[in-house]
């Protein structure tokens, strides 16, 4: 079994969502999953996870766009306009 | 009747947490399909994808620091709208929800249909709907508003202080280059002061974070809206806000549908009468 399969199978057991250490242990044997994997899953390593599984790029979130691209303000330092009043409790933080 | 070109396109979600949200029809539609496109927020959930069909392209390499988001999202449709006019049967992957702060799935449908192909959105567990079962929150209770953090800053938007307030993308709040994947203290120092005209500055806020893979936990961490300035974001957090004031009754309205049941009470007695 490879570790996409092995994280599959646990993402559908509901016994292991709320199993303690040691009964999750007893759960991952039982259903054939490698020592090397096993213990990687149980200290929740993330990175031995990634490097077993042969992952070596970083991933990038969806980010999405705070508007449709011609409505996103400039940041063209320009003063803000007249019916915007400047924040007079701007340096509300930087004083406290 | 405009005939239906041989082309096809179906966009769907998988949910937040590998293996636990995904489902048959998507799973069915990932192996069936001649080109899947993935675009994931995990490199072994990714990798789950690949393997279930042998032509399974990353979009990730679209996407470059430095390079606006707008340049790379109009790259991934045309990538994923070129193989459909080949008349393949393409399949998008994207992890949560594929209509959900995602703006590729929507793009990509909205042209195939009108160039004529087959197109379809398969709804996925969004991290919102994670986030109302791990901070049991029930939206319905006192009502929830929400917006990306970055179109909350740049535009004026109201907050209801009786209702959770939700800000997305709050580890990018602030980014105006849309080229950026991370902001750091000083735009939210801004973000604090602007939430700060509503909420008091030691107000409980909530850091959320749902588990991609299920071994991870979720992270709910409490903080004072102060605190948020320099806490640790990643690009899955979540910003959730409490209430801090309680609901106040419309009384006009109220008047009003009172006297609509008490005209309604006059009429029905009249009747029996």
């Amino acid at each position: 079994m490879n570790i996409t399969d092995s994280m599959e199978c646990i993402g559908q057991q509901p016994s292991l969502k709320k199993a303690a250490a040691s009964h999750a242990e007893k759960i991952l044997t039982q259903q054939l999953i490698p020592a090397i994997l096993q213990k990687a899953l149980l200290s929740n390593d993330k990175i031995a996870l990634e490097k077993l599984a042969g992952i070596k790029k970083d991933i990038v979130c969806f980010i999405a766009s705070p508007a449709k691209e011609g409505e996103i303000p400039k940041d063209d330092n320009k003063t803000p306009e007249e019916d915007e009043p400047l924040h007079e409790e701007a340096t509300l933080l930087r004083v406290s | 009747m405009t005939q239906q070109l041989q082309g096809s396109i179906v966009c769907l979600g998988i949910g937040i947490t590998l293996g636990s949200h995904i489902t048959q029809l998507a799973k069915n539609h990932i192996t069936q399909a001649d080109v899947v496109f993935v675009l994931v927020s995990d490199g072994i959930v990714e990798q789950w994808i690949c393997e279930m069909n042998d032509d399974t392209r990353s979009l990730q390499p679209f996407y470059q620091e430095g390079i606006s988001r707008a340049i790379s999202y109009n790259n991934m449709v045309n990538a994923i709208l070129t193989e459909v006019q080949k008349n393949k049967k393409v399949v998008g992957v994207f992890y949560g929800h594929p209509g959900v702060f995602a703006c590729v799935p929507h793009l990509v449908i909205k042209q195939a249909k009108e160039d004529g192909y087959y197109a379809l959105m398969e709804a996925g567990i969004s991290a919102e709907d994670c986030l109302y079962a791990d901070l049991n929150i029930d939206p319905g209770e006192c009502g929830c508003t929400q917006f990306e953090a970055s179109q909350f800053m740049l535009f004026k938007r109201k907050i209801d202080p009786s209702a959770y307030l939700i800000l997305w993308q709050i580890s990018i709040a602030g980014d105006t280059s849309l080229a950026k994947f991370s902001t750091g203290a000083k735009q939210r120092i801004i973000l604090v002061e602007l939430l700060a005209q509503t909420y008091p500055l030691d107000h409980n806020i909530i850091i959320y974070e749902a588990p991609t893979l299920p071994i991870n936990s979720m992270r709910k961490e409490t903080i004072t809206l102060k605190e948020l300035v320099n806490a640790t974001l990643n690009q899955q957090s979540t910003l959730v806000i409490p209430p801090s004031e309680k609901m106040v009754t419309n009384k006009k309205v109220l008047r009003q549908l009172s006297e609509i049941t008490n005209k309604n009470k006059v009429i029905h007695l009249c009747e029996i009468n």
